[in-house]
């Protein structure tokens, strides 16, 4: 059951949509860890499946 | 789309990928780990990506889809990541009289992962609710039923009631004030 956008709820969930943010702009701020950056530099090495890396006519990348 | 670009665009979206997994898993190991999947599905199925579409949306949907499939091949484990569910039994106090973003994480956190994500995707990132239902997957319906029994339960956790001011008490002293109306 759906709760009706009243005034004051409105007001409320501003403010929860407000420390949402918070939380996420929080968790996001936080240091990559070494798992994950190390996952970006060799990425390149990662072995994408036939037809699926760059193209042979034009030598540009399929995506 | 170049694979020099994409894995330019990947990387600017690592932050927010990460902090969306934080938002469905609770535990940052379990996160890390899904984003690894994650970074690596997207990676090695760039052709499906449709440039100048959303990339960020398209991560976040194989993020979750990710986060779900995992979650019913392991749904006969107890899952306590963090304590998490021990914290679902009740919000613990804070020590002053404000809104404590530590009570907000609990109140969040007891929330289902349905839930969640779409108070993240809506509320933390104004995703309009015809952009959350494509990355969940669902109707635009489903998106503002689980947004408002989220925020719901949330107003509720943190002792929020229709016609109160926002000034947020701590949980020692709702129960005191409580205890004065009876």
């Amino acid at each position: 059951m759906t709760v009706p956008n009243r005034p004051n709820n409105a007001k409320i969930n501003a403010q929860i949509d407000e420390n949402l943010r918070r939380v996420f702009e929080e968790d996001a701020a936080t240091d990559m860890p070494p798992q994950l950056l190390e996952l970006l530099e060799k990425l390149e090495s990662v072995e994408v499946p036939p037809g699926l890396g760059p193209r042979s006519d034009d030598g540009e990348g399929s995506l | 789309m170049k694979r020099d670009d994409a894995k330019a665009e990947l990387v600017s979206h690592m932050r927010s990928l990460r902090a969306f997994a934080l938002s469905l898993t609770r535990n940052s190991a379990q996160a890390d780990d899904l984003v690894q999947d994650t970074v690596l599905k997207a990676w090695t199925n760039f052709d499906k990506f449709q440039e100048g579409t959303n990339m960020r949306a398209w991560l976040f949907t194989i993020l979750r889809n990710t986060f779900y499939s995992q979650r019913r091949k392991v749904a006969r484990e107890v899952e306590d990541g963090d304590g998490a569910m021990v914290e679902k039994l009740s919000v613990k106090p804070a020590h002053d009289g404000r809104l404590q973003m530590n009570d907000f994480r609990m109140a969040l956190d007891t929330l289902p992962a349905e839930q969640r994500e779409v108070l993240i995707l809506v509320g933390a990132l104004q995703y309009s609710y015809e952009e959350a239902a494509e990355v969940c997957g669902v109707k635009v319906g489903t998106v503002k039923s689980r947004l408002n029994r989220g925020r719901e339960a949330i107003s509720m956790a943190m002792g929020l009631a229709e016609g109160e001011e926002l000034e947020m008490t701590d949980a020692s002293t709702r129960a005191v004030v409580n205890a004065s109306r009876t």
